[in-house]
């Protein structure tokens, strides 16, 4: 059980997809990455002071809160953050951890306008498995289309920053799935299309074990389409077909005024066998920075309950407190969750 | 005499000052990159509506200050460093006489000490006026709005709906 663990709260993505909420159907204002998540752009940190932080003062959310003047074209990053998890399985037996998930850096570097490299590498997971989980270039040759090239986690339904939901787990977007990718990406006023070729070479969980690197070599295409409704409403589907596995769905996310959010997902995969998936999550901010959260996956047979507290205290600073109660595979298991995260 | 006097004054108003008009409007504009979209909402509109042989116009204030987008650091960039709001208070709109029903309309759009011809569509139904039309930034003095790399696209669409009374 707590090798299992280990594997499932050992995600490292930061994108905040609730933040549609506040006017941002896409990603790329606060992020380099189209499809969100990892460096931060000056909006995105400035966005943390302006609005996501309970308390900040001007230039708190900047690269080392601001002490280093970065030049035009250079974003900086890390992250550490760790996780405390209690658990109780049905026969009421305790089981507490404490799992370093990542320690990395990564930076982005803008070579000519419309031309950048971004990167990450680091420490992951409890083994402390030396990794770069991202290094790709990306070209925008007009405004709203950019093509990518290189090691990402390609676009695929709603980019959840917990990639231990079943939705993005189940379906090949979990911890360390990166993989090796052509992708292109049209963001527009009403909407967005990204299409992904995926070359393999992705990190299975099983290269978590010990001394047992696995390198998938599952290739195939991938399409995530959305529309965006007004301002706060984006509605798409997705598709994956990677060698034996092939998957479709659809999601929604929405805001409920600036305060609350709701996300769903709902997907079925083939891999000879039909496997149905469904996500609903949502949140309401009590107060600026505090968020209160509800979520709620279902497979067959599977049920996963969770409620949480997550607070963006200052910038750079992000705690989440979460109980999650499981049904899988007949065996009901409580858990607690407090996480840790900072970013440079 | 006096009856009549104040028959005519009462029908005179009528084309002097129109109908009291109370509304509000609101307007949507993007950000880029990101398709960021901003909602400017809470603007108070006052005006008069004048109705003559069919036809429809109206004059209409709105004071900038009002507006609110959801984001405290937006709000007072846009109040202070681009609107000025303290110089250039209110904005006014001027509708040419359209159909008593609505329609295409023109007009006249004064911001910030400018004033540009603007068109739009409008829904007339009985007192309540509905009107949509859009504005291009850089016809008014206001700037290029942008903030840590996002900047506000060049067209703005504006919102305004209310009713007239009697």
């Amino acid at each position: 059980m707590i090798l299992l663990l280990l594997f499932l709260f050992s995600g490292v993505a930061s994108a905040y997809p609730e933040n549609i909420r506040h006017g941002y159907p896409s990603c790329t204002g606060c992020h380099v990455s189209p499809v969100g998540g990892g460096t931060l752009t000056p909006y995105g940190r400035g966005s943390s002071e302006a609005f996501i932080s309970t308390w900040s003062v001007e230039h708190e959310g900047d690269f080392g809160y601001g002490a280093l003047a970065l030049p035009a074209g250079l974003a900086l990053g890390g992250d550490l953050r760790g996780v405390a998890i209690v658990t109780q399985d049905n026969t009421n037996h305790l089981t507490s951890t404490y799992i370093p998930m990542q320690a990395d850096v990564e930076a982005a570097v803008t070579l000519l306008p419309g031309l950048l490299v971004d990167g990450s590498a680091g420490l992951y997971g409890p083994e402390r498995t030396a990794e770069y989980r991202r290094l790709y270039l990306k070209i925008d040759p007009l405004p709203g289309l950019s093509f990518r090239a290189g090691r990402f986690l390609p676009a695929y339904g709603i980019n959840l920053p917990d990639h231990t939901t079943w939705v993005r787990r189940d379906l090949g977007f979990g911890e360390g799935r990166e993989s090796n990718n052509v992708e292109a990406a049209w963001i527009g006023r009403r909407g967005e299309a990204l299409a992904t070729y995926r070359y393999g070479d992705d990190t299975t969980l099983r290269a978590r074990a010990p001394g047992y690197q696995v390198r998938s070599q599952a290739s195939g295409p991938l399409f995530r389409g959305a529309l965006y409704l007004g301002s706060t409403t984006q509605v798409g589907a997705s598709y994956q077909r990677v060698d034996h596995m092939e998957s479709y769905g659809g999601f929604l996310q929405t805001g409920i005024t600036t305060h609350g959010y709701l996300l769903t997902e709902l997907d079925r995969r083939f891999d000879g066998q039909i496997l149905d998936l469904a996500l609903v999550k949502a949140g309401w901010e009590i107060a600026q920075g505090l968020m209160m959260t509800f979520q709620q996956e279902i497979k067959p047979d599977n049920l996963q309950t969770s409620i949480g507290l997550q607070w963006w205290p200052r910038p750079h600073w992000e705690l989440l407190g979460e109980a999650r109660r499981s049904y899988q595979d007949g065996t009901g298991t409580t858990t607690g969750v407090l996480m840790l995260h900072h970013y440079l | 005499m006096k009856r009549i006097l104040v028959s005519l004054l009462a029908f005179l108003s009528t084309f002097a000052y129109g109908d009291p008009f109370k509304g509000t409007a609101s307007w949507q504009a993007t950000g880029n990159p990101g398709m960021v979209k901003i909602d400017g909402e809470g603007g108070l509109v006052t005006g008069t509506v004048t109705r003559d042989g069919g036809k429809v116009a109206g004059t209409f204030e709105c004071p900038l200050k009002d507006f609110q987008t959801g984001i405290d650091t937006r709000d007072h960039h846009m109040r202070e460093k681009y609107l000025d709001t303290a110089k250039f208070p209110v904005a006014q709109l001027v509708l040419d006489p359209l159909a008593a029903t609505g329609g295409d309309w023109t007009g006249k759009l004064t911001l910030k000490g400018v004033t540009k011809p603007v068109k739009g569509t409008a829904k007339i139904t009985g007192s309540a006026v509905d009107a949509t039309f859009s504005i291009q930034l850089a016809d008014y003095p206001i700037g290029v709005p942008s903030f840590l790399g996002v900047t506000v696209a060049q067209d703005v669409t504006i919102h305004i709906t209310g009713a007239s009374s009697k």
